[in-house]
């Protein structure tokens, strides 16, 4: 009933005047861009097995992991207090986004799913950073992924998905909400009699950005961004090296229905970008924030740089994986002699 | 006043064994004219053209009566034989002081009526004529049907039917006894059948005889009719949106055809004006196209045969140019049915008649957008043999044999909804690959079906016990269904009844739902109970008031379901799961007068509520189109020199919405997730549209002009259907439903 609805609405939309809502890609105010799990994914020892559910146990604390959150605010001069609070709760990453304080946010398909869960929320981490360079440590036990195992609804069929599910609050008193998924993995892979053994399996690592063609000039993250002293829209096109970024891995498939046991499937690693700017604008039909690698589409943006840009502005480019890896890379724009850049990557 | 009589030799093809015509003085057919027995125990009305028939009726010695304002009372004795056919032409006088205008000939008179049913507690009816006028049915006859209670309004006017708190998946369209799969075109579109080729339009919102099965909710059946012996007669309908004609004429003396067809071009004229405008628009516009055609012959030795093709195609063309080269807008949908039915009936006695009636169909679905694309075949193959019986006077027996079986071959590009391996948390299955799917489901059911309408003691009671017995076989699965239903009537007084009702009903889940690989052929049967319990009064010759209060509850609804099935190797995701129950009760109101003195109007009311809960363990919420109130006025009034004026009055309980009071940044998927109160718990505002209708006709003897102008939502009330929110969930809008939408038409009709 709810497809048939949102198909009806998709017409109705279509056919609706348009509304003034604000781009997505322009960055007013307090927001966060991205946040990448450092790694995005960690293997575990497996414990005993057991009869029953779920699939493995962890016998010992994982790595840590580190978090880095990108939550900017283009209001907030050299001057002024950037200092931001922050309070961290993880949860099972399986049905609504964010752990149950606070409230848990449904997906737009409410059909498969439900606003409503009963995890466990264990506290992670309070402290203070500041804008850009906001940091914390996510350092689970081995007793508290367990209890993650015992919830998931997959029995860790396949992985554990942790969410980590942090409060941003500004000396303004500002406050923004995120959540950022870390997967846990066992280094085995099954397979099904007769099928090849799979691959030797490697944690997902974070994707590079290798750097930005702009109209038709190259840019590393550590060159300066080519404004060319106009305000002439500029063709911006992340490249792409595909023998250095593009990661292939092997899944564990389900059982099917003829009761043959589970099996293993390459996948190739897909790639998406979002660009965001303080000043300037991207051309909104040109910004579509996922596709995969490979794809025939050409994977470029119109941007129309600020006729004067001051020190603050800056673009952003996040580049994320489909398995949480994430990546960003910073370009502050100038007048006149170009911008500099940084990066997160 | 003159009568005459034909013995013998019928002048129609189809049941009634009294039957004729009705004129004035002038040789002009009188409508809606009432005909019955002194005792009221038979009565019957006549049609568009003045013909009558009785369905039944008894031998012997008969006095008959016919009672219409601006006439004189007739009264008239025959004698009917036993095995007799009579055929009578009554001419009426017109009443000395005659009270109001001239009754027109035209066949464009509104009839609302609720007959006695034969095992349906409630149905109301609709005659041809009818439908033409009720404002803001652009003419449309199934679209007058929305008017009734019972039917909950559809956003954007998408022709779906939600009968009393179900989806649209739970009620069934039928014509001539067989189900279509969509009485409406695309987008708000007209009906798929024309006007002239209906004779009645039965709309039965719940507790529903044993004839009909493989539906929960409500049932509209449409019966055709057929083409005049007299001579031939044709219409030509134009407006903005599409044209179309009717034509109907003998074969010879004893076989008739009619022919209708239709096309529309409003997406030809938009395009033109956003080519003319060179501003990019993109809008989504249906393209449509109907046809029918029926022949009917009468054989030898009480039979009949009829024959009807029809079919309809809708195509949804994209008109302008989104700007720029973002994200592709590019829809192509497509859906088009035909069916080729044949009817034999025989009159094996005067009280047994037998109709066998098999049909074929074929329906195609395409459905494109971008690299996604999903096409459907399915080649349709029903009988159905109904015997009536009447084998004492107090009793009427229907059995029956319902068959259909559906071949559909379905070959897809999509991304599968659920991948083969656990994904990624919210990963968007819009993110996977499209996969080449092709498969071939078969579905059968074969039901038998029995009801009675029984009066003991030929008292004031009527009973009409049915029952229905079903198999439902696809892939290696069996389901049987035996559904008892009982409907009873208890006349209090000569105008006022009371009724109720009971019964079970049961469908299968969709073809979708059941397939190996995207659903769970496991899936059991979906069912429901109706309850009803209500009265009919008719308070003067032209007034009625009929009032239902009723309850449905259903059970083992399928809905998608992530929970896994686990097994000790692993994991699998179960996709369906019949869990899922729901419940709607209300009252439904519907007082009318019917047409006299130039005039007829109808307020129809619905307070409802419908609920649903995903599982047992779950409370009930509110079903996403719950409509708490619905109110319908309609008014229509002939003036002088052949005008005529109407309205139409809507008001509804706004559409339900979940508010949303904050939103989590997802990082992986780089967008935003709200946070959402309790769901439904808020509504739109008020819905209220206000339709008006003028029309003026030119009378050239022969032929006749009629230029009509018909305003929906003549107030362009905004009419919020759903709003939206920006990215974020910070801002929102309301999107508008249809604004103003005027039409303006002509038909030209020869006799």
């Amino acid at each position: 009933m709810r497809r048939l609805l949102a198909a009806v609405g998709v017409v109705g939309a279509l056919t609706a005047c348009g509304s003034d809502f604000e781009d997505e890609t322009l960055v007013v105010d307090l927001r966060i861009l991205a946040a990448k799990a450092e790694p995005p994914e960690v293997f575990v020892e497996l414990g005993p097995s057991r009869a029953g559910l779920p699939f493995f146990t962890i016998a010992s604390d994982p790595q840590s992991v580190r978090v880095s959150v990108l939550v900017v605010d283009p209001r907030v001069g050299p001057l002024d207090d950037a200092r931001v609070s922050f309070e961290v709760w993880a949860c099972l990453a399986e049905g609504p986004i964010g752990c149950g304080s606070g409230g848990a946010a449904s997906r737009g398909d409410d059909e498969g799913g439900g606003s409503t869960r009963a995890s466990t929320t264990f506290p992670v981490a309070k402290g203070e950073g500041s804008l850009e360079s906001l940091v914390f440590d996510f350092e689970p036990t081995a007793e508290q992924l367990n209890v993650f195992l015992t919830e998931d609804p997959y029995g860790g069929f396949g992985g554990l998905y942790v969410q980590v599910d942090f409060t941003l609050k500004m000396a303004s008193g500002e406050t923004v909400r995120g959540a950022k998924i870390i997967s846990y993995q066992t280094a085995l892979i099954t397979r099904r009699e007769g099928e090849p053994p799979p691959p030797e399996r490697r944690t997902n690592q974070n994707p590079r950005l290798s750097s930005l063609r702009v109209d038709e000039a190259i840019v590393t993250p550590f060159d300066p961004f080519p404004l060319g002293g106009s305000t002439r829209p500029l063709r911006v096109e992340p490249v792409f090296e595909a023998s250095l970024e593009v990661e292939t891995y092997p899944v564990i498939t389900f059982p099917d229905r003829e009761g043959r046991a589970p099996g293993w499937q390459q996948l190739e690693e897909r790639l998406s970008f979002n660009f965001f700017a303080t000043a300037g604008r991207f051309d909104e039909d040109d910004v579509d924030t996922r596709r995969p690698t490979g794809s025939a589409r050409e994977l470029s943006v119109n941007y129309e740089p600020p006729r004067a840009p001051t020190a603050q502005d800056a673009i952003w480019v996040v580049t994320h994986d489909d398995r949480g890896g994430t990546t960003w890379v910073k370009w502050s724009l100038s007048q006149g002699a170009g911008g500099r850049a940084s990066s997160g990557q | 006043m003159l009568i005459g009589a034909l013995m013998g030799q019928p002048a129609w093809a189809q049941a009634p064994r009294l039957g004729g015509r009705v004129i004035d003085s002038t040789g002009q057919p009188v409508i809606g004219a009432r005909i019955a027995t002194d005792d009221n125990v038979f009565e019957t009305y006549s049609l568009a053209d003045g013909t009558f028939a009785f369905e039944a009726i008894q031998s012997g010695e008969l006095v008959l009566m016919i009672d219409e304002p601006d006439f004189e009372v007739l009264t008239f004795r025959v004698t009917l034989l036993s095995d007799g056919v009579l055929s009578l032409e009554l001419r009426l006088s017109p009443l000395k002081k005659a009270k109001g205008g001239a009754r027109s000939g035209d066949g464009e008179t509104l009839i609302v009526k609720a007959r006695r049913p034969a095992g349906n507690l409630t149905r109301y009816t609709l005659e041809r004529e009818v439908l033409r006028s009720v404002p803001g049915s652009f003419g449309d006859p199934l679209r007058a049907v929305q008017n009734l209670p019972g039917i909950s309004r559809a956003p954007y006017s998408v022709g779906i039917l939600l009968v009393r708190g179900t989806g649209p998946g739970d009620s069934a369209v039928f014509v001539d006894g067989h189900e279509i799969p969509l009485a409406y075109h695309f987008l708000g579109g007209p009906s798929i059948l024309a006007a002239e080729m209906i004779h009645e339009i039965h709309f039965l919102p719940g507790n529903f005889s044993s004839r009909y099965g493989r539906a929960i909710g409500g049932i509209i059946d449409v019966t055709t009719r057929d083409g005049t012996r007299d001579e031939f007669k044709g219409a030509v309908d134009i407006d903005l949106f599409d044209a179309g004609f009717f034509v109907e004429g003998p074969v010879d003396d004893r076989t008739s055809i009619a022919v209708s067809a239709r096309r529309s071009y409003i997406d030809t004229i938009l395009r033109g004006a956003a080519s003319a405008s060179g501003k990019p628009v993109a809008a989504v516009l249906p393209v449509y196209y109907d046809y029918q055609a029926r022949i009917d012959h009468a054989l030898t030795g009480r039979q009949a045969l009829t024959l009807l093709l029809f079919g309809s195609e809708d195509h949804l063309s994209v008109v302008g140019e989104p700007s720029g080269s973002g994200p592709d807008t590019g829809v192509d949908a497509r859906i088009a049915f035909h069916r080729a039915k044949a009817e034999w009936s025989i009159d094996l006695t005067n009280e047994a008649r037998l109709e066998v009636s098999p049909v074929v169909g074929i329906d195609q679905t395409s459905l494109g957008a971008g690299a996604v694309s999903i096409d459907a075949t399915a080649m349709e193959y029903g009988l159905r043999v109904d015997l009536k019986l009447k084998p004492l006077e107090t009793l009427e027996v229907r059995t029956g044999l319902d068959v259909l079986a559906r071949d559909v071959e379905l070959s897809a590009f999509v991304p599968l909804n659920v991948p083969r391996y656990r994904p990624f948390p919210n990963t968007n299955a819009g993110d996977r690959e499209p996969e080449s799917l092709k498969r071939t489901v078969s579905l059968t059911t074969a039901a038998l079906f029995a009801e009675a309408e029984f009066k003991p003691g030929d008292g004031p009671l009527t009973l009409s016990p049915g029952a229905r017995a079903e198999l439902f076989a696809y892939f290696d699965q069996r389901r049987f269904a035996i559904d008892p239903r009982v409907n009873a009537r208890f006349a209090l007084t000569d105008s006022l009844s009371l009724k109720g009702g009971a019964g079970l009903y049961s469908q299968n889940p969709t073809e979708t739902r059941l397939d190996p690989e995207l659903g769970n052929p496991l899936l059991p049967l979906e069912w429901a109970e109706h309850y009803a319990l209500g009265f009919e009064l008719k308070t003067t010759r032209l007034m009625s008031v009929e009032a239902t209060a009723f309850l449905a509850r259903r059970h083992d609804l399928s809905v998608p379901s992530e929970t896994p099935t686990l097994t000790a190797d692993g994991a699998a995701p179960e996709r369906f799961a019949a869990t899922a129950s729901g419940r709607s009760y209300g009252l439904e109101l519907l007082i009318r007068r019917e047409l006299g003195q130039g005039f007829y109007g109808w307020i129809a009311y619905t307070l409802s509520r419908a609920e649903e809960r995903p599982d047992d363990a779950s409370e009930y919420e509110l079903f996403p189109l719950d409509q708490t109130h619905h109110l319908i006025a309609v008014f229509s009034r002939r003036l002088p020199s052949s005008w005529e004026v109407g309205m139409r009055l809507q008001l509804v309980s706004g559409n339900l919405d979940t508010p949303i009071i904050g939103r989590v940044f997802d990082a992986d998927q780089s967008n935003y997730a709200a946070i959402t109160g309790a769901p439904d718990s808020i509504r739109q505002s008020l819905y209220h549209q206000l339709d008006l209708r003028v029309e003026k006709t030119a009378d050239y003897g022969d032929f006749k002009l009629a230029y009509y102008l018909d305003v929906q939502n003549v107030e362009n009330a905004p009419n919020a259907e759903f709003t939206t929110w920006d990215y974020r969930f910070r801002e929102s809008a309301p999107v508008p439903g249809i604004p103003v939408l005027p039409t303006l038409g002509v038909r030209g009709t020869y006799l």
